[in-house]
């Protein structure tokens, strides 16, 4: 108990210095965008908003993983059926991470929205010129998302490292102890690294990913006459909304359907997450790139000799969707099999490092490398297609 | 093969917004009631 006290205070302090510092550096980055052009107030208030948002992102992870370490624990410890035990402990965890997920995603997604509103009813966009102009002042959203997630997640990510390499350098080097020892006073340290760097970091990462992939999309849409013609620019937003209506279902499937009662359950429910969210969003995708947009459209880039002119459809699209959500599959299913001890490549890891730290380098060099190629091999597949 | 209106996008992605918030609540209400002895 009175370690979780510790880890929010610290954490808490951590953040608040931390974003302070981060909202001078904002200010003086939002003063300049609005100086380099006349237009560029807009730029400057989608960066603010972004960057606002994705540290309200990070900060709700934060305050709820604190509360919800703790819940975990108490779950875990206090109830003498080790199955019982596991399954209220697993439940309490992955809903602590639902939290921030859907209320990080939500606000993102209506925040994002609400700016399109408002940029539309006051530029009056008509023409795909126009249009093109707006995306690109909407496109300081994603800027400010992902300048707040850069510093979280470096900052956040270098004071993890360096505390946990010192608490373990002292704790189980010097004093003998066990990883995370409730006897190592830089345990606690350790732990508002995890909090801040893996969390608070990770919740401004997943926000800045968010709001650049969706404000690139609408970049895009602004080259093409048929996109631009209605609110079909807005299917990359209405693909997200789908998303999160898949998200709700296939959470069910992890504290009701498929509960986790023995701790070999753990990974392959969390995997299963995985392959269920890619399942029930292939009939949405098709669903809403046949419904939902024209079936032929034009995407024009550049002017006179430079003019690029591409032809695609709903059809394209889709294909295109899809490669997307498989390739997230392939990518997550690969990093988990040479991640997970259950798995051979970290078994053989393990091994190694019997022979001495030498080996151990060597080879978790080797596989960190491996481990790359199908990642690659799927992103570069799917581009070149 | 139709196109999207303002009013369905609109009305769909804010209603899919309010529905996944109201759940991310309902799951911090869940956690947050467990009493901690």
């Amino acid at each position: 108990m009175y370690c979780y006290l510790f880890n929010f205070k610290g954490a808490n302090t951590f953040l608040k210095w931390e974003y302070t510092y981060l909202g001078i550096f904002l200010v003086i980055f939002a003063i300049i965008i609005f100086l380099t052009d006349k237009f560029m107030f807009y730029t400057a208030f989608a960066f603010l908003l972004g960057a606002i948002t994705s540290i309200v992102s990070g900060y709700i992870g934060m305050y709820v993983a604190t509360r919800a370490n703790v819940r975990v624990t108490f779950k875990a410890a206090s109830i003498s059926n080790e199955g019982q035990a596991l399954k209220e402990a697993f439940n309490v965890a992955f809903r602590g991470g639902c939290v921030m997920g859907f209320c990080l995603v939500s606000l993102a997604l209506a925040i994002l929205t609400f700016l399109i509103i408002g940029y539309i009813s006051i530029l009056n966009p008509t023409d795909p010129e126009q249009y093109r102009h707006m995306f690109e002042f909407i496109a300081g959203y994603g800027l400010g998302g992902s300048t707040v997630a850069l510093f979280c997640r470096v900052g956040g990510g270098i004071y993890t490292k360096a505390a946990d390499v010192g608490a373990d350098l002292v704790g189980k080097n010097e004093l003998g102890l066990e990883e995370d020892s409730p006897k190592n006073p830089a345990t606690i340290a350790d732990n508002v690294g995890d909090n801040v760097g893996d969390i608070a970091g990770m919740g401004s990462d997943l926000f800045g990913s968010f709001a650049e992939s969706t404000c690139a999309a609408l970049v895009v849409s602004g080259t093409s006459v048929g996109l631009t013609d209605g609110a079909n620019f807005l299917w990359p937003l209405v693909l997200s909304a789908s998303g999160i209506l898949v998200c709700i279902v296939t959470a069910f499937f992890a504290t009701h359907v498929m509960t986790v009662t023995e701790k070999e359950k753990i990974e392959n429910t969390l995997k299963w997450q995985l392959i269920i969210s890619t399942i029930l969003l292939t009939p949405t995708i098709v669903a809403l790139s046949l419904l939902g947009l024209p079936e032929t459209f034009t995407f024009v880039t550049g002017t006179g000799a430079d003019q690029i002119v591409f032809e695609s459809g709903s059809w394209g699209i889709m294909i295109c969707s899809l490669s997307g959500l498989y390739a997230g599959l392939i990518i997550g299913w690969f990093t988990d099999y040479f991640t997970s001890n259950a798995h051979a490549p970290t078994q053989s890891l393990a091994k190694a490092c019997k022979s001495g730290a030498a080996i151990n380098i060597i080879q978790g060099l080797a596989l960190g490398y491996l481990s790359c190629i199908v990642p690659i091999l799927a992103i570069a597949g799917i581009i070149t297609h | 093969m139709s196109d999207l209106s303002f009013g369905f996008a609109y009305t769909f992605i804010l209603a899919s917004c309010v529905v996944g918030f109201i759940f991310g609540m309902w799951n911090w209400w869940i956690v947050n009631n467990i009493i901690i002895l």
